[in-house]
């Protein structure tokens, strides 16, 4: 009977302990993903972890990109027409133990560039909360928070970081006011 | 008369059909496209019933009006053509047209088709100004004295949210080349999008209809 009752004790205190610690800030594990092909993404997912901590995974594809620009906006038009999912290096290999998880990537055509077809459809955000961050030449989000949250459906997607590609002197600044608003 | 109301109910959709156009975010790319082809063709017919004008072009004589009338009808028409051209060069399509050397430019054709949609915007406001007096005409719409006020108050409130839109949507910065892409508001209601590009419209057009009539110009003159 004293055992039963200890028992008991110890679920409630050890209960009392698992709902607590999610609402430290400090607890959450985050996890800071980007894909960058010139290197400005890099820099604004950099600037937010040097904010927020957390740990860093670059998307990365099999097939390297062209690295002029012209020819890197015709190359990701033929695979956005195609709904080419180019094969990923390699997977982010403990997502699950994450409970925020950036993610960065460069507005191509509009829209996400299909690598990160390819990344949401490869990995489960079940139950994670997903804030995306793009840079841009002019377009912002462009439409990309709504096709993420339909990538993710079981995460929490949260309002979006958009850095223009003219104004990356200021990329501290910006990220420090959205992570404000956003209360991280 | 009943031609002419048909005429310009053609007009009236076409107009709409533009408008629609501009919202490349709320259409869609596959609707865009469909819409565009769908213009396209209603622009051949407009540019087909009106083959007298380009036979009497050579012949009278040359107002100021007459001159800018059409320029801007011929601008307007090459700007069509520019716009389909790069649009298919970027659309699914341009595969038929591989054996082309300009087929695989789709970055240049992009920019361009952005750029010159603002400019094709406004100048066919222009074109619909410079025509409005006729268009008036040809339904025989007749404000009456006692509206008049109510009519040019909402026309100015049309044309002054028209201006606010312009410089709060950053159109002037396409137009003038400094913004390569267009900042499309996913979150933004699309009434607030076509009411908005409703009045860039009338404001263009309104001032187009101004600049052209020759009574309004010498009231502005001798007032």
């Amino acid at each position: 009977m004293k055992n039963v009752f200890a028992l008991f004790l110890a679920m409630i205190i050890g209960g009392s302990q698992l709902i607590a610690q999610p609402a430290l800030a400090a607890e959450k594990k985050t996890l800071i993903v980007y894909f960058s092909q010139t290197g400005t993404t890099e820099q604004v997912a950099l600037e937010i972890q040097r904010q927020v901590g957390g740990d860093l995974f670059k998307i990365e594809t099999v097939q390297s990109y062209p690295t002029d620009h012209k020819q890197l906006v015709d190359y990701a038009r033929k695979e956005l027409d195609a709904k080419t999912r180019p094969s990923l290096k390699a997977q982010i290999p403990n997502l699950e133990s994450y409970d925020v998880v950036f993610v960065g990537y460069p507005i191509w055509w509009y829209t996400l560039p299909m690598p990160l077809f390819t990344f949401f459809e490869s990995h489960s955000f079940e139950g994670k909360t997903v804030i995306p961050f793009c840079t841009h030449g002019g377009s912002r989000l462009s439409g990309t928070v709504e096709v993420i949250k339909k990538l993710a459906p079981k995460a929490t997607v949260l309002g979006g970081l958009a850095i223009s590609r003219d104004e990356t002197d200021e990329i501290q600044t910006d990220v420090t006011s959205w992570l404000k608003k956003l209360k991280y | 008369m009943r031609f002419a109301m048909l005429r310009t109910g053609i007009y009236g959709v076409m107009s709409m059909m533009l408008l629609v156009l501009m919202g490349h975010h709320i259409s869609g790319a596959f609707a865009h496209q469909w819409l565009a082809a769908g213009i396209f063709l209603l622009f051949a017919v407009h540019m087909g019933s009106h083959w007298a004008w380009l036979q009497n072009l050579p012949r009278g004589r040359y107002t100021a009006i007459r001159f800018v009338k059409m320029v801007i009808t011929i601008v307007t028409a090459m700007l069509a053509v520019t716009l389909l051209v790069s649009g298919v060069l970027m659309s699914p399509i341009r595969y038929l047209f591989a054996f082309l050397p300009i087929a695989e430019q789709t970055d240049v054709a992009r920019t361009l088709h952005h750029y010159l949609s603002y400019w094709f915007f406004i100048m066919i406001a222009l074109h619909i100004g410079t025509h409005w007096k006729r268009l008036r005409k040809k339904l025989s719409i007749d404000t009456s004295r006692k509206l008049q006020p109510v009519v040019v108050l909402f026309a100015t409130l049309i044309a002054i949210n028209g201006a606010y839109a312009f410089v709060r949507r950053e159109i002037y910065r396409y137009v003038f080349f400094i913004n390569p892409y267009s900042f499309f508001d996913y979150e933004e209601h699309p009434l607030f999008f076509f009411l908005d590009y409703i009045s860039i419209l009338y404001l263009f057009a309104g001032v187009a209809a101004l600049a052209s009539s020759p009574q309004t110009r010498q009231q502005l003159l001798t007032d």
